[in-house]
């Protein structure tokens, strides 16, 4: 197990320094001089100059883009043209106000989609069916902004239920977490179902079924288990879509979280904090899925024995697989 | 008995068109979805007819938020504009930065996906590594990085969803391309000396044509959406140009006032995705019964 995480782990290293690179080499194409912006448009031609040596503005690209990930690597993603703040710094208060929310939002999609997606795959072709397919049509239709707006207007506003604005108590954040949840819940309503319903044809159900095991047993002990298995990858992909999609919702809510620092960062042209908040949430991204990878490893095992045990065992199990498949 | 003789003999006589739009009219939702999109384009053609462009941009003090009128169906918004007028244009900006956006990531993706398809080896393992990364960043947070470095304008936003959505492109189209090049048709035109260019586009596209467009339906569905979104933190198209995110976002501190104007953006926005979403799935099972279920 442990050779695998390795072993994902160091995928890792190339996607990361790829994602970085195109985001760097994207944030290089801003207009303007990083320097005059710092200053300001009354400065003085030398002082910008001496600025732009100082920064390293002056350097080939490579060297620049090097010397960001070099400090990056160590924490430091640069100062704020704004605030004079250190980046990591916002980020690190922001981030678990963001994290919190897209995980709030993974979970109420998964506690409705799962049950949702197995009850249409068991009643396949019920009234049921019918009504959960269709309301995933329309969730994957609606713009997540639109629907926390009409959830504000007629749970906060309306009927005062919830708070409309703010991040300070729990109460704030159910509406942003409906919100967030239902691209996701869309998906996991129809990868429960289309999972259960290829799992439930397998001929080891209907062994189950003819030794007269009780459908519910079935169902939960027998299908459920293995039909989770591609939606567990589903939830990994899903949560860094949610990063994504933080970023809108966080601003209908006024949360403050790393998407209202990348967009109040983009309308001010600040630089550093937009590339410290991008790269941090796309890098929390591949970090998340290498995660689920593992968990679906665990969980699998088929793919566990390719990595649990000494040499000897595996090269044992192999040997019995052989003699049962006959193909040795 | 007869009235199944009869059908097969119909169905011989169909041509494959034909035959697409037998299998695709068979799915009522789609069927919904087409009509509802055939309505929203006639609406957006004959924009001009039903209001004029000024109705939905001219600002006017007198007229914030008026509630629906015979003059107004849907009333005003705050700054005194039509809002049936601006959901009128705004489905022509929506269909038309959308579809513009998708045929450009198709052009972009198409090729690099055709080249790596095609050659496969190592020129297939740079293009698609790359492609993998930029997959990697959720689409949204690409797009809003790419308009943040160039600016806001209509121009950069469609460049940056365009690049956006480019390696589902080259996914789709290097997945159907690989299974074409090496056929004999394809190794007999090769032979005949045709230029390599000739053959993907004469030869190997046209047979990936089904893959390529349930693809690029879905993502202008998926290409609206995120037009809206971005228009309504206010990096999307800018104002006064009419479009679905940014009525939304001008609404937004006078919501309790005026539902209607929340509801009327919103439902556009979904029925135009809606209709994108349901042909897609549609042609995905016309176009390949195989696939069905």
């Amino acid at each position: 197990m442990l050779k695998y995480i390795l072993k994902r782990l160091l995928l890792l290293i190339p996607v990361i320094i790829g994602i970085s690179f195109i985001i760097f080499s994207i944030m290089q194409l801003t207009p303007g001089d990083p320097a005059r912006e710092i200053l300001g448009d009354n400065a003085a031609q030398e002082a910008v100059d001496a600025l732009r040596e100082e920064m390293g503005l002056n350097d080939p690209f490579l060297v620049q883009y090097g010397r960001y990930m070099w400090r990056a690597a160590r924490g430091n993603f640069g100062t704020s043209y704004q605030t004079g703040q250190s980046v990591m710094k916002q980020i690190l208060e922001r981030f678990p106000t963001t994290i919190y929310l897209a995980i709030g939002a993974t979970l109420v999609a998964i506690i409705i989609g799962v049950p949702v997606g197995l009850i249409s795959a068991v009643k396949q072709y019920s009234l049921m069916d019918d009504v959960s397919t269709i309301f995933s049509m329309v969730l994957t239709a609606i713009p997540n902004f639109w629907l926390g707006l009409v959830l504000m207007l007629a749970l906060s506003l309306k009927l005062k239920w919830f708070p409309a604005y703010g991040a300070t108590s729990l109460k704030h954040f159910v509406l942003p977490w409906i919100t967030l949840s239902c691209m996701t819940l869309a998906v996991l309503i129809r990868m429960t179902r289309s999972s259960m319903l290829e799992v439930i044809r397998q001929d080891y159900i209907r062994t189950a079924r003819a030794k007269g095991a009780k459908e519910s047993r079935i169902v939960f002990r027998h299908a459920l288990r293995n039909a989770l298995l591609p939606v567990i990858t589903v939830i990994g992909t899903q949560l860094s879509v949610q990063l994504g999609g933080a970023i809108i919702v966080e601003t209908v809510f006024s949360i403050p979280g790393l998407g209202t620092m990348i967009i109040s960062g983009i309308k001010t042209k600040d630089i550093p904090v937009v590339m410290g908040g991008v790269m941090f949430i796309a890098l929390v991204g591949g970090l998340v899925n290498l995660l689920v990878d593992i968990l679906y490893a665990y969980i699998d095992p088929r793919l566990k024995s390719r990595y649990v045990g000494t040499k000897r065992d595996r090269k044992r199990l192999n040997q019995a697989k052989k003699e049962v498949t006959g193909d040795a | 008995m007869r009235k199944e003789k009869k059908q097969v003999k119909n169905s011989k006589k169909r041509s494959r068109a034909g035959m697409i739009w037998y299998r695709f009219r068979k799915n009522k939702l789609a069927l919904i979805g087409l009509i509802v999109l055939i309505v929203m384009a006639i609406l957006a053609l004959i924009a001009p007819l039903i209001v004029s462009y000024e109705k939905a941009t001219k600002q006017n003090a007198s007229l914030r938020m008026k509630p629906p009128s015979a003059e107004h169906i849907f009333g005003t918004d705050p700054y005194g504009r039509d809002v049936f007028a601006r959901i009128i244009w705004g489905a022509r900006t929506s269909l038309s930065v959308g579809i513009e956006t998708v045929f450009f990531s198709l052009l972009m993706g198409g090729t690099i996906g055709a080249v790596a398809g095609y050659f496969g080896g190592k020129v297939d393992d740079i293009l698609m590594r790359f492609m993998d990364i930029l997959l990697a960043i959720p689409s949204l947070v690409l797009a809003l990085s790419i308009v943040a470095a160039l600016g806001t304008s209509l121009t950069n936003l469609m460049l940056a969803l365009a690049i956006a959505r480019t390696p589902q492109f080259a996914r789709v189209v290097r997945a159907s391309v690989m299974p074409l090049r090496d056929m004999e048709y394809v190794e007999a035109a090769r032979a005949c000396g045709t230029s390599t260019a000739r053959i993907l586009l004469k030869h190997i596209i046209p047979n990936a044509f089904g893959p390529i467009v349930v693809q690029t339906t879905i993502q202008i569905g998926n290409a609206i959406l995120n037009i809206s979104s971005l228009s309504f933190v206010g990096l999307g198209i800018q104002p006064p140009a009419p479009e679905w995110g940014s009525m939304l976002s001008d609404v937004k501190d006078y919501m309790r006032q005026e539902p209607l104007q929340v509801l009327a953006p919103g439902i556009a926005i979904i029925l135009t995705v809606f209709a994108f979403n349901r042909i897609g799935d549609g042609l995905r099972d016309a176009l390949d019964p195989r696939l069905k279920n």
